[in-house]
């Protein structure tokens, strides 16, 4: 797929940038000194993850409705891709608190609603790699890529409804931030977006593949 | 450097890494198996 090859290159550079920006722009922060910046690349990541169950949320209504396999491909890559974002920003959160409240973990609502949204989408990933039959499992995947959404809204409003020691950085006006520290954040969100755009393209190309190969192999096997 | 920024940065783009080598490593296998399917059908069409 030579466009995932430009959208890689482009992904690369764009991180590259971002990553100028971390190091070279913006300004330390007062009180947390460099640790801080672990927040530039915590924040993208949790961020497209949420997007992408977003896109498994839409992309698993199309396929109750139009029950096509593009659709279920999508949710898959694109749930695949949420896991492992979801995953790194609970990491690099986990390191942050550490560095910050001196604590790896806490029961905090904006903690404990991301870890559940992990754990029920790593679950629907898993249930996509089960032995069920084709159709079927598209069908109960799909039912699960919708009822798995309830979550992502709590998740992101979790730190406004409940009292969290989470920052909200979208609530609060400027969240606190330089406008140094705003352009960073916001070019690291575009430079993960590309990235999160070539990893879900590339991993919906390759399901696309995996289904050809699947109906030759089948078609080979009819015609034997 | 301090070693929890280290840690973090080292986590995410290790991870981010070896999973875009995985797509495209299995992207390269599909790629293979796909064409020897492929020149499979097209023989016996023959």
């Amino acid at each position: 797929m030579p466009n995932i090859k430009i959208l890689s290159i482009l992904s690369l550079a764009a991180l590259a940038v971002g990553q100028w920006f971390i190091w070279s722009y913006a300004p330390l922060e007062e009180t947390m000194g460099v640790v801080q910046k672990i927040f530039y690349i915590h924040m993208p990541l949790a961020w497209w993850a949420l997007v992408s169950f977003f896109v498994v949320f839409v992309a698993s209504i199309r396929h109750l409705m139009k029950r096509d396999a593009g659709s279920d491909i999508l949710a898959g890559a694109a749930a695949e891709v949420g896991v492992l974002m979801s995953g790194l920003a609970l990491v690099s959160g986990s390191i942050w608190g550490r560095a910050a409240w001196n604590v790896w973990w806490t029961w905090d609502p904006r903690l404990t609603t991301t870890l559940i949204m992990w754990f029920v989408y790593a679950g629907y990933l898993v249930l996509r790699g089960s032995g069920m039959g084709g159709e079927r499992r598209a069908l109960v995947c799909a039912v699960l890529g919708v009822v798995a959404f309830l979550d992502v809204p709590l998740v992101f409003y979790s730190a406004r409804i409940w009292r969290s020691v989470h920052p909200a950085v979208l609530a609060s006006q400027g969240g606190g931030l330089e406008p140094e520290m705003w352009r960073t954040v916001l070019v690291n969100l575009g430079a993960f977006g590309v990235l999160w755009l070539t990893l879900v393209l590339g991993r919906f190309g390759l399901g696309r593949a995996e289904e050809r190969a699947r109906a030759l192999l089948l078609g080979g096997r009819e015609g034997a | 450097m301090n070693g929890y920024v280290v840690a973090a940065n080292a986590a995410v783009w290790i991870a981010l890494g070896a999973y875009a080598a995985y797509l495209a490593l299995r992207g390269q296998g599909i790629a293979k198996r796909l064409q020897q399917l492929e020149m499979l059908r097209d023989s016996k069409d023959k």
